[in-house]
């Protein structure tokens, strides 16, 4: 802490469009006046307001003040415009403190002249924190406008399409022999009239032309690492060889596995999963028929099993059982416990179905499966005639009966989780739903997710999920290079003892302890030449200003510039 | 130094007079897309009717329990912060659409705010103009607006917002037995709203989650068609809810609502789905989970600028080459983080037609 | 005239959740005790047990902690984290013979504004009650 005869603050009375003018009277700015270290007072009607900011900085350098406590509203209204003061003519930043006397007072303590006494209250004890401030600095780095997209499904695609069509170099990287994932199986989607596969190849086709898309396929995932504007992936071709691809920024698009269900009696051949029934409707029903014993007459879908909160398999059940009966006139059951129509236009499809005949049964108690004389008998209690009395189960005799593969996250998604510091979702699908990361938006700076691996969506779903990575890839490279402030952790190397501790604890992989090799080691400067010294160091361009690093810190060699120790103790006190 | 509303590094497109898009709505998908343009140096003007901004989702309440539910309020209220602090975001209350001419890419808006009326240049407009919520009186047989204790999803959720309690109306005190009607206005043949509104369920959900919380003492019930999921949190909700034995889901529908103005015990009929019989309960509280309709002026706004619609009256993508893009829920129900995701990856096209960014 | 006790309470607000409640109160034009002194910080994980500690010697008579909902945290864990810190000081205190009710963590979200200001109230009348903090 710097001596406080230093100091020399102004006083910024905001008030706030008149409406704090009551309390700011005569007395009051002359008590503001005669707090230590204030050199001068200065009042405005609104800060908040860029352009009188600057006019208010204007005047600030030309006076003697070195700082300033804006006594006003609440910081919020202030501090995006502090941010965006020029450092070249202007003050730091760092070097404003907002007394919050508005929320905080005026508008809390119903009686003006107590209101008053919290007003002073909170001023005095800004202004003995503002002796503590320092400037903060502000850096750049040069990004190159490239990025990785890892999983060449659907979501993939659209994600490197929209990035190479914003001029950023894209390496599309896929573990499968070609592009195009999961969604290559369907012939139809439901909101989608006709045969999709034309849409589906003039996506490939795009891809592969597009010049700047670099598509490596056959590729196994090895290992990710870096940072902002330095993303590196190791992959391993089907030969062994292993090589780095560069990006800087990595949009994870790996799509989800799935297992198909064939214990016990799944694995009798009358049991197929959604993707057979799809290939069965693909070659216009003639596999439909092929069954020697007994035309396929009718067909079950159940649903629900697995994936019960995901409207994949209700939306493609309902798809397949409208054509079913409107193509090849089959009976047709959908087993579900709750039909998902929460899609786009699913309501009506859902109605259609109803309309041509489609029979849907709800259960609560999941359906009984058994073989009868070479069908599949379907027994389930409907749940609206349950009351004909606890026995009764219908029984639907069936010659197909589709059930659904269960939607897993991919096996890749632990060992990125791991090198990332990404959390997984209980489940095992990338990144916990926490609203504060919108979806596509990783703990990582630079890492974005779509897709099957976060969530398995319809098509529509997902690739809005691609597009909105996308942006958000484009939206940090389109500059040309990162700016940050300073606001950040740093780390004192001489009282680090590499505990570890705080590389464990950062939530942003903001920190690395460089103990290997020896031309990895980080010197700090104040040694002697060959003194070399293992110790921690923040990364100010992933660094949240979060804290929670020097909080943990067993040895305190961590400060958070923006908000040190000694602040907060001056805060605490009386 | 970063001046993030300076540096331009997007290409002109040739004929572009300046690149200011015009954002209708200042709802979730306003807000974001406005956010998102500025991120890549794009200029934009916010046009809102109201007097506030934020559009809907700005008066919801936190839904959290013993942890936050996902609901994603609080993200809209974030947002509504960050925008009205930006520089390069202009920000237009009260304001309304008047006359349009010019091209793509170079329109003349006309702007009527408050009496006074002015002009600006945009080359390129954003519909986001969201939806309504659907008015309850049209389902006269649950009684919104006849007994004092049936409110709807939103009445509920501004409550909570401004007094952090859930009280019934007819007197001020913590009700004991709550219901929630899912499918208002939804779902609903006799209306002819054929689309489901995607997020009711989830919700209604919440709110039990969040009110069992809040209230051990409280009972609610849940009655629906199909309980529908949103996003990937929505497993672990459900259990939560099958688990809690004072939280009950009941697949039926009421049929109608009886009692007097200020009844505290109204009465409910529906088809108990275990006994098969018609059956009576009472409820001190009854919440209507309404969901979504095109806004009452979206076929003016649609002529306007030539948006095509739905089926179902919601809008369509405009051709890419018309200069004008539609984001969030005014494409179709969808929750606030779907607004969201909608809203960035509109921005992008936004960026691209504007000069391949 | 006795002044009857007011107890002083410092609320270390997270400012993504916490230090916006704070602000809706205002909005909300609903009242705090005069009081209550509000420390921001840029996440509940920041605060170390010793600030906890610091304000209790130096006459506060209770300290809340408002921190985001757990799963919103912009910092996954900084609320994580508050809470056991939390509860590694409650065990201090037991032990020097401080009562547990004087550090207390409340989980809310930037639109809690009325939540804030019932917890508040709430410590406040609970602190009355308790009377004057024993440390020096
Ligand atoms: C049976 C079924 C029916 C469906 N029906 C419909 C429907 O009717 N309507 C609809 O809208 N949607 C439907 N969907 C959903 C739709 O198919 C998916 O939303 C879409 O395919 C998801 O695409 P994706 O890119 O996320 O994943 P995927 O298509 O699975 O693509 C993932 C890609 O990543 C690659 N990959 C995986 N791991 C790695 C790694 N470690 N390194 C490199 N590459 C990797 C894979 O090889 C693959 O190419 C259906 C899905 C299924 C399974
Ligand atoms: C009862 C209810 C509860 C919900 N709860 C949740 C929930 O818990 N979680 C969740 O994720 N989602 C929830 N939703 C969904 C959520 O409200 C929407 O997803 C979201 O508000 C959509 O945002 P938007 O920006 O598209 O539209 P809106 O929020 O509707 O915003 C549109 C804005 O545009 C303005 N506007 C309209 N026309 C014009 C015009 N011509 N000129 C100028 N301005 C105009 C309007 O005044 C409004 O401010 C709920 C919906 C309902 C009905
Ligand atoms: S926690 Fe402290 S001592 Fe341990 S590695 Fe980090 S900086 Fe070094
Ligand atoms: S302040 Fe937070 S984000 Fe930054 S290094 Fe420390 S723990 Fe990581
Ligand atoms: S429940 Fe909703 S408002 Fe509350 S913290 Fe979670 S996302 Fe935010
Ligand atoms: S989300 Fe649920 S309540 Fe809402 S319309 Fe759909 S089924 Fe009905």
């Amino acid at each position: 802490m710097r001596s406080s005869k230093e100091c020399r603050i102004a006083i910024v009375i905001d008030h706030c469009e008149g409406t704090l003018s009551h309390i700011f009277d005569e007395a009051m700015v002359r008590y503001f006046s005669g707090l230590p270290c204030v050199v001068s007072c200065y009042q405005d009607d609104n800060l908040s307001s860029p352009r009188r900011l600057e006019k208010l900085v204007a005047k600030l350098r030309k006076g003697k003040a070195d700082r300033a406590v804006i006594v006003g509203g609440s910081p919020k209204r202030y501090e995006a415009s502090f941010r965006r003061l020029d450092l070249g003519t202007g003050f730091n930043p760092y070097m404003f403190l907002v007394a919050n006397v508005r929320e905080q007072a005026v508008w809390t303590i119903p009686d003006v002249e107590r209101a008053k006494e919290k007003t002073k209250t909170i001023v005095a004890k800004r202004i003995r924190e503002a002796t503590c401030l320092s400037p903060i600095g502000e850096e750049k780095f040069e990004l190159s406008k490239n990025a990785i997209v890892l999983g060449g499904g659907v979501v993939g695609m659209r994600a490197a399409l929209a990035l190479a069509d914003a001029n950023i170099q894209v390496t599309l990287l896929s573990r499968a022999k070609d592009i195009g994932g999961k969604a290559i199986q369907l012939t139809h989607f439901y909101d989608r009239p006709g045969e999709v596969s034309s849409w589906f190849k003039d996506q490939v086709k795009k891809v592969k032309k597009h010049p700047n898309i670099a598509v490596k396929t056959s590729v196994e995932l090895k290992g990710l690492e870096g940072s902002l504007g330095d993303y590196r992936v190791k992959v391993e071709d089907p030969s062994g060889k292993r090589r780095e691809v560069e990006g800087s920024a990595v949009i994870l698009a790996m799509g989800n596995d799935v297992i198909p269900n064939t214990e016990g009696i799944f694995g009798h051949q009358r049991f197929i999963s959604p993707p057979q029934m799809e290939a069965m409707l693909a070659d216009g029903g003639k596999s439909l028929v092929t069954d020697k014993e007994r035309p396929l007459q009718t067909v079950t879908f159940i649903l629900d099993l697995v994936n019960e909160t995901i409207k994949i398999d209700s939306a493609n059940a309902i798809k397949n059982a409208i054509l079913l009966r409107e193509n090849h006139d089959r009976a047709v059951y959908v087993i579900c416990r709750d039909v998902k129509v929460s899609l786009d236009g699913m309501e009506k499809q859902y109605r259609k179905a109803r309309e041509m005949g489609v029979i849907f049964i709800k259960y609560d108690d999941p359906p009984k499966f058994s073989l009868v004389n070479g069908q599949i008998n379907v027994e389930v209690k409907e749940v609206s005639i349950q009351m004909r009395g606890d026995d009764y189960s219908l029984s639907i005799l069936s010659d197909l009966v589709v059930v659904s593969e269960r939607f897993v996250p991919s096996k890749d998604n632990q060992m990125l989780a791991d090198v990332l510091g990404i959390p997984l979702a209980e489940e095992g699908f990338l990144m916990d739903e926490n609203p504060q990361f919108a979806r596509v938006r990783t703990n990582r700076r630079g890492v974005f997710i779509a897709g099957g691996c976060r969530y398995p969506q319809t098509l529509d779903e997902s690739l809005v999920e691609a597009e909105a990575a996308a942006a958000g890839v484009t939206e940090l490279l389109s500059q040309g290079f990162f700016g940050y402030d300073l606001a950040v952790a740093e780390i004192d190397p001489a009282k680090c003892a590499a505990c570890l501790t705080c590389p464990r604890v950062c939530p942003h992989s903001a920190i690395v302890v460089e103990r290997y090799a020896e031309g990895n080691v980080y010197v700090t400067g104040g040694y002697e030449k060959d003194f070399r010294w293992k110790a921690a160091r923040v990364l100010p361009m992933q660094c949240y200003g979060c804290g929670i690093c020097v909080s943990s810190c067993p040895t305190k060699a961590i400060t958070l510039k923006h908000l040190t120790d000694d602040e907060i103790s001056l805060q605490v006190g009386v | 130094m970063i001046e993030p509303n300076k540096a331009v590094t997007v290409g002109q497109r040739p004929g572009v007079a300046d690149q200011n898009v015009l954002i209708l709505g200042s709802g979730i998908a306003g807000i974001t897309t406005a956010l998102e343009l500025s991120e890549m140096g794009i200029s934009s003007t916010i046009l809102e009717r109201r007097d506030r901004l934020g559009g809907q989702a700005a008066v919801f309440a936190c839904k959290a329990s013993e942890k936050c539910n996902k609901c994603f309020a609080c993200v809209v209220d974030n947002q509504i912060q960050e925008v009205s602090r930006r520089s390069g975001i202009r920000i237009l209350t009260e304001s309304t659409l008047g006359k349009i001419s010019g091209d793509p890419g170079r329109f003349k808006v006309q702007i009527q705010s408050g009496g006074n009326e002015s002009r600006l240049e945009a080359s390129v407009i954003l519909v986001a103009t969201g939806v309504d919520f659907f008015n309850a009186r049209q389902k006269p047989e649950y009684g919104y607006g006849l007994f004092q204790n049936v409110i709807t999803a939103q009445d509920l959720d501004e409550m909570l917002h401004a007094k952090g309690r859930v009280l019934r109306p007819s007197d001020g005190q913590v009700p004991s037995r709550i219901a929630f009607f899912q499918c208002v206005g939804s779902r609903d043949e006799t209306i002819g709203h054929l689309w489901c509104s995607k997020v009711c369920c989830a919700y209604a959900l919440r709110f039990m989650k969040a009110i069992r919380h809040q209230y051990p003492e409280i009972e609610t019930s849940f009655f629906y068609i199909d309980i529908q999921p949103l996003g990937r949190s929505f497993e672990s909700l459900l259990e939560a809810c099958r688990q809690d034995e004072r939280m009950h889901l009941i697949r039926s529908l009421p049929s109608k609502v009886y009692g007097h103005r200020t009844s505290t015990d109204l009465r409910i009929r529906f088809i108990d789905p275990v006994s098969g019989g018609i059956t009576e309960e009472g409820f001190d509280l009854i919440v209507l989970s309404i969901g979504m309709t095109p806004r009452e002026d979206a076929d003016q706004v649609a002529d306007l600028l030539h948006v095509p619609k739905n089926e179902e009256g919601f809008y369509r993508s405009p051709p890419p080459d018309s200069g004008i893009f539609v984001s969030g829920a005014c494409k179709g129900p969808r929750d606030i983080g779907g607004s969201i995701i909608d809203a960035k990856a509109t921005a992008r096209e936004i960026a691209q037609y504007l000069g391949g960014v | 005239m006795v002044e009857s006790f007011s107890p002083r309470i410092v609320a270390f607000c997270c400012d993504k959740s916490g230090y916006v409640a704070a602000d809706m109160v205002g909005k909300l034009r609903l009242s705090l005790p005069e009081s209550l002194d509000i420390v921001r910080v840029p996440c509940a994980g920041r605060i170390d047990a010793l600030h906890l500690l610091q304000a209790l010697e130096k006459g506060a008579d209770g300290v809340l902690i408002f921190a985001c909902h757990e799963e919103n945290c912009q910092s996954l864990t900084g609320n994580i984290r508050a809470k056991a810190r939390m509860g590694y000081l409650h065990g201090i205190m037991e032990r020097i013979g401080l009562e547990k009710e004087r550090l207390d963590l409340c989980n809310l979200a930037t639109n809690n504004g009325a939540k804030f200001a019932e917890t508040v109230l709430q410590k406040f009348d609970e602190l009355k009650k308790l009377g004057p903090s024993p440390v020096e």
